[in-house]
């Protein structure tokens, strides 16, 4: 037997937050926190990298060789296309706003035709274009780089899709003469963690030669980032006890952000005690803000209102905005509204003008102490439980399609791994909601199929459409067309 | 903003932290042994062993089209265009729970809250169901929301069930402070059941997951108050000093009732030294709106009416929408309850009015309080007023408020108007309980007006709402007092006969006293023998129901039977003239051709028989095929049920 999907073609969902621009998506795109300008000045640096997401002139300038549009980098966890990988000789994309033809490019051809090994300059040029797998190839085919190249291609290796190549240049990496270069290391444990592969981030790690604080505050906030809170809250100990490294007031931040992921909300406010009380530093509001992250994030929402009710300062801005991003994770409207009027107050440049009036509830959740004083205390009998009649609808396995001499069970057993069921529920898991299924069959839907994909229709309120080599069943709301005709 | 005098998280928030631990490594090592069987996946990527508990995906690890989705779901919720948009949502979610993009707990658990804001708990508790049965993990939210539900819709102790499961020592989601506010709200302030209040807080401090909430102490010490129980609710008060160290409790929500409870033993000085401490410029306690509505109502009932406008001032100083928030609805009744307890009612009117001053709108509740300060001071005119009020400000009016008003005119003996009252509600589609109709019977009955009263219970039955023991009680008595045996007796059959009410031995006594002073002993057998005799009647009046439904069900089967067989004789019928056509013409061919066909007969029956092919009457093969469509039809039946 075999059954294939047809499905239409996926339309994406509708853009979201149309009526209010708000939206969640910022809590995943904060960007790792690595601060190449906060590298402690015991490390030598031998060369300044140029911040990442900067478009500057770089400093080996690309031969000739004109800059276009560089594409936008490819966001985290992107399901859509990858992101162009052109062949060496096709050209880049041109320019959508075309001022004019485009640039010549003569001298931009085979690059194995060139010179015999392409330079570093070449491969920074192609990282920054992100052409991470032409400039792969390159390296392959024995291309110098240097600390530099090494760094810039890293940073293109953004996406998990690249994680492939990030491990190729790591490779070509760890044979170059400059393997210990704590700048390029460090940038690879940030990408390893932007790709979501935290075990190579943690092998890398483990065989640096050297770490600063930042390796130390890249792997765990990577960690935390990809939803590994608890492991984070143990390398810190490890930092703490094995390494005896005296943590910042940034590390606390990403400590907190930590225990935020992995519900750990005791440990957080040990540490925060901790932050004062044995490395002296004094709380700042972003701590604070961590605090409250905390209990929101482990779905203490009340608890966190109250605590910033208490807060030893006025609550700003930032206390606010943390606030209604946790009521919008939550679900909480009332909630939402209030910090967005605080929030609104204390900066107004956060106003949501598309936002629309909420309405009110219908009875309050609290229930007034007063509302009890009028009440009438009644005393009953223990009410009698009643069986109410539920109409109660489940699936029952019609074994008789099942021509096989075996027992009950495995006749039941065996109903369920029929073509159409396992076609459905394939298509179920890789379409959108709503989306109509169309299933085709080379023979006769049985029965028993009949009944469920009736069942299955209704629960998952999708259209399926089934062809047997009879006719066409289309199956909406627990009806099927062909009226129960089979 | 000063950063100077920072406190002690642990002070901050006592509820949450419940000292069980001293260092994060221990508390790290508990966490770990808590979610040892615990993991993360999105379905349908299945668990590594039967036993593991599925947690919820941190927010990080979330794709951006299930953040997509989240936000799609959201503005459904948040700006409703119309009633469906919120059924629209809690239908998507259930839909996309079968998608290539599911709804993580989070959305899960802001359509439950929209729900439940809406108290559409139908609705909840079945979203809440599908979600479960799909594998959608629950969070300390989604719990706390489902306690909620199982409050609202009255239910205290399957919410102590599953409060008691989640907070089992191995629990991988804890329970939140809120989930036990709820709870013990629920069982204290609805319900009455303090002791079993107390016990759920002694539960609380045990599993360790949530420390001593001050919050929770104050529901509980508010109804020890209430009971008229104050020692109990000041040791409550020095249990919680001592868990958190005893050092000064920093939550203010507290003090209220604890000034309640001392004035309650008739200690005024240690109230008002306490008052002084916890209010005073330098206190370190943190008072919000409720807080300071509960010191207000303490100095106000107690006679404090001065104390209590000076602190109301304050208050009202505080008070800095948006960002301060220290004067809401209720502290305006509050006040007007202050006002009312020292007699005056016409300032309780102006501090009414003046609520606009404070940007507070007020609300029904602060209405219904007024008009029950007014009725009960025969100022039934004042309260009409305000009855208008209420429509005019755009509110409507609830059951309370017409069962308020009843009560006024009962009091000065309008008793047409107060009847009127109440009748309207069924105008406005409201829906009055229990309570109301006892209250109507209560003061009808006041009134001498037996018959009416006897009415209205009566309406209530009709209605289904059962009548409490209370409003039986109260006829009963005022027919043994009317001497109206032969209604009492009548009245006490309906309570006998009411199986949600239990006839009181004192009741009893009352209508066998009543009836053997009139010399009337017989009756009493009589009543209860009829009694019994009408329950038996009834319950075989349901069994015979039961076997008519049964015998009508069995005779639609039996049809439908017979209808399938009739079929099914067709059709065999039709296919044997049509294969009995074909194999003549066949016959004709050849013997058209000339070569007989010895054995075409032969051939032709069992080719007939093999195929359960038979010419009419043949009894045994009919039976077979009748047979296996007859469970064809059943399982038609099943399928339409299953649906």
């Amino acid at each position: 037997m075999a059954a294939a999907i047809h499905r239409p073609l996926l339309r994406s969902l509708p853009s979201s937050s149309t009526s209010r621009s708000r939206s969640l998506l910022h809590l995943l795109s904060r960007p790792l926190s690595f601060h190449p300008s906060a590298t402690s000045p015991n490390h030598p640096q031998q060369w300044q990298p140029p911040p990442p997401p900067q478009w500057s002139p770089s400093p080996p300038p690309p031969r000739n060789y004109q800059h276009q549009q560089q594409p936008p980098p490819p966001p985290r966890h992107n399901y859509g296309p990858p992101p162009p990988q052109h062949q060496h000789q096709a050209p880049p994309p041109p320019p959508r706003n075309n001022y004019g033809p485009p640039p010549p490019r003569q001298n931009y051809g085979h690059p194995q035709n060139q010179a015999p090994q392409a330079g570093p300059g070449e491969l920074i040029g192609m990282a920054r274009e992100g052409r991470v797998k032409e400039a792969v190839e390159l390296l392959d085919k024995g291309a110098r780089a240097d600390p530099h190249a090494f760094y810039e291609l890293a940073a293109a290796c953004s996406n998990p899709k690249l994680l492939e190549e990030l491990r190729k240049i790591h490779d070509f990496f760890l044979r170059s003469p400059f393997r210990a270069d704590l700048q390029v290391n460090n940038k690879m444990l940030e990408m390893y963690a932007k790709c979501a592969a935290m075990t190579h981030a943690r092998r890398t790690f483990d065989h640096m030669p050297d770490r600063n604080m930042d390796s130390w505050h890249i792997m765990i906030d990577g960690y935390s980032v990809n939803g590994l809170g608890d492991v984070a809250l143990q390398l810190f100990e490890e930092m703490k006890s094995k390494y005896g490294i005296t943590p910042t007031a940034h590390t606390f931040l990403l400590v907190l952000n930590a225990c935020a992921n992995s519900e750990a909300i005791e440990e957080a406010f040990l540490y925060f005690d901790a932050m004062s009380r044995d490395h002296g530093i004094e709380p700042g509001v972003e701590h604070y803000v961590g605090i409250i992250e905390v209990l929101g994030k482990s779905g203490h929402l009340n608890e966190a209102m109250e605590y910033i009710e208490k807060l030893p300062f006025e609550p700003t801005a930032m206390v606010w905005e943390s606030l209604l991003n946790l009521a919008r994770m939550n679900g909480d409207i009332d909630l939402e509204d209030r910090a967005e009027e605080l929030l609104v107050s204390l900066d107004p440049t956060k106003v949501n003008p598309k936002k629309l009036p909420t309405p009110p509830p219908k009875r309050r959740l609290g229930i007034n102490m007063l509302d009890g004083r009028n009440k009438l205390v009644e005393y009953r009998l223990p009410p009698k439980i009643e069986k109410k009649v539920v109409n109660e609808q489940r699936y029952v396995p019609d074994t008789r399609y099942v021509l096989h001499d075996i027992d009950q069970e495995a006749k039941e057993q065996a109903l369920l791994y029929h073509s159409e069921r396992l076609a459905i529920a394939y298509g179920l898991i890789s379409t959108p909601a709503r989306t109509p299924l169309r299933i085709i069959k080379n023979l006769r839907i049985c029965g028993d199929c009949h009944n469920a994909i009736k069942i299955m229709s209704r629960i998952v309120g999708r259209e399926l459409i089934v062809r047997d080599n009879k006719r066409f069943h289309h199956f909406k709301d627990g009806k099927c067309s062909c009226g129960d005709y089979w | 903003m000063s950063l100077s005098k920072p406190l002690s998280a642990r002070r901050l928030v006592p509820a949450l932290f419940p000292l069980a631990h001293t260092s994060p490594a221990s508390a790290a090592a508990s966490r770990r042994a808590r979610r040892r069987d615990a993991f993360v996946a999105t379905p349908p990527t299945p668990p590594p062993s039967p036993s593991s508990v599925r947690l919820a995906e941190p927010l990080p690890s979330l794709a951006p089209s299930r953040l997509a989705l989240h936000n799609r779901i959201l503005e459904l919720l948040i700006s409703p265009k119309s009633d469906d948009d919120l059924a629209e949502a809690a239908l998507f979610t259930r839909h996309a729970l079968h998608s290539n993009c599911r709804p993580s707990s989070f959305t899960c658990a802001a359509v439950l809250a929209a729900l439940l804001r809406a108290r559409r708990l139908e609705e909840f508790f079945a979203l809440h169901r599908f979600a479960l049965q799909a594998a959608v993990p629950p969070t300390a939210v989604t719990h706390a929301l489902y306690l909620s539900a199982l409050a609202a819709r009255g239910l205290p102790d399957a919410a102590i069930h599953h409060l008691r499961i989640i907070s089992r020592p191995r629990s991988p989601v804890p329970p939140s402070p809120t989930a036990y506010r709820v709870v013990v709200r629920s069982l204290v302030v609805d319900h009455g059941r303090l002791s079993d209040g107390i016990q759920l807080k002694d539960e609380m401090l045990e599993s360790g997951f949530v420390g001593p909430d001050p919050q929770v102490y104050n529901i509980l010490m508010a109804g020890l108050v209430e009971a008229g129980d104050g020692a109990k609710a000041v040791e409550l008060y020095d249990e919680l000093k001592e868990k958190v160290g005893g050092e000064l409790i920093v939550d203010g929500i507290v003090y209220g009732s604890l000034m309640k409870a001392y004035f309650l033993m008739g200690m005024e000085e240690k109230a008002m030294d306490c008052y002084r401490e916890v209010i005073g410029a330098e206190s370190e306690v943190r008072f919000d709106a409720e807080s300071y509505n509960g010191v207000v109502d303490a100095l106000g009932q107690n006679g404090r009416l001065d104390d209590a406008l000076e602190l109301f001032e304050i208050m009202r100083r505080e008070h800095d929408p948006p960002l301060r928030i220290s004067v809401n609805v209720r502290s305006f009744s509050v006040m007007v309850d202050a006002y009312c307890a020292a007699g005056r009612i016409d300032d309780a009117i102006a501090v009414f009015r003046r609520m606009g001053e404070c940007e507070v709108v007020a609300d029904v509740a602060a209405y219904n309080n007024l008009i029950r300060h007014l009725s009960l001071q025969r100022l039934v005119s004042e309260a009409e007023l305000l009855y208008k009020d209420i429509e005019e400000s755009g509110l409507k009016a609830d059951e309370e408020t017409h069962v308020l008003l009843m009560e006024g005119c009962f009091r000065v003996d309008r008793i047409d108007e107060g009847i009127n009252y109440f009748d309207k509600m069924d105008e406005l589609e409201l829906k009055p309980d229990a309570t109301a109709y006892h209250k109507i019977a209560d003061g009808l009955i006041g009134h001498g007006m037996l018959d009416k009263a006897r009415m209205y219970i009566d309406r209530m039955r009709v209605k289904e709402i059962s009548p409490s023991t209370a409003s039986y009680e109260a006829l009963l008595k005022a027919y043994v007092a009317a001497a109206r045996l032969d209604d009492s007796i009548g009245i006490t059959k309906v309570i006998l006969l009411d199986e949600k009410v239990a006839f009181s031995d004192e009741m009893k006594e009352l209508l066998e006293g009543a009836l053997c002073g009139e010399g009337r002993k017989d009756d009493i057998t009589k009543l209860y023998e009829d009694v019994e005799k009408e329950k038996a009647e009834a319950a075989a009046r349901a069994a015979e129901e039961k076997e008519r439904a049964d015998a009508l069900a069995r005779e639609e089967r039996e049809k439908r039977r017979a209808e399938a067989a009739a079929k099914d004789e067709a059709a065999a019928r039709a296919s044997a003239a049509a294969i009995e056509a074909i194999l003549g013409h066949k016959r004709r061919t050849e013997n058209v051709t000339g070569e007989p066909a010895p054995d075409a007969n032969i051939m032709d029956s069992e080719f007939q028989s093999r195929f359960g092919i038979t010419s009419d009457g043949d009894g045994a093969l009919q039976g077979i095929s009748s047979g296996g469509e007859t469970k064809e039809g059943e399982d038609e039946t099943k399928g339409g049920d299953g649906q």
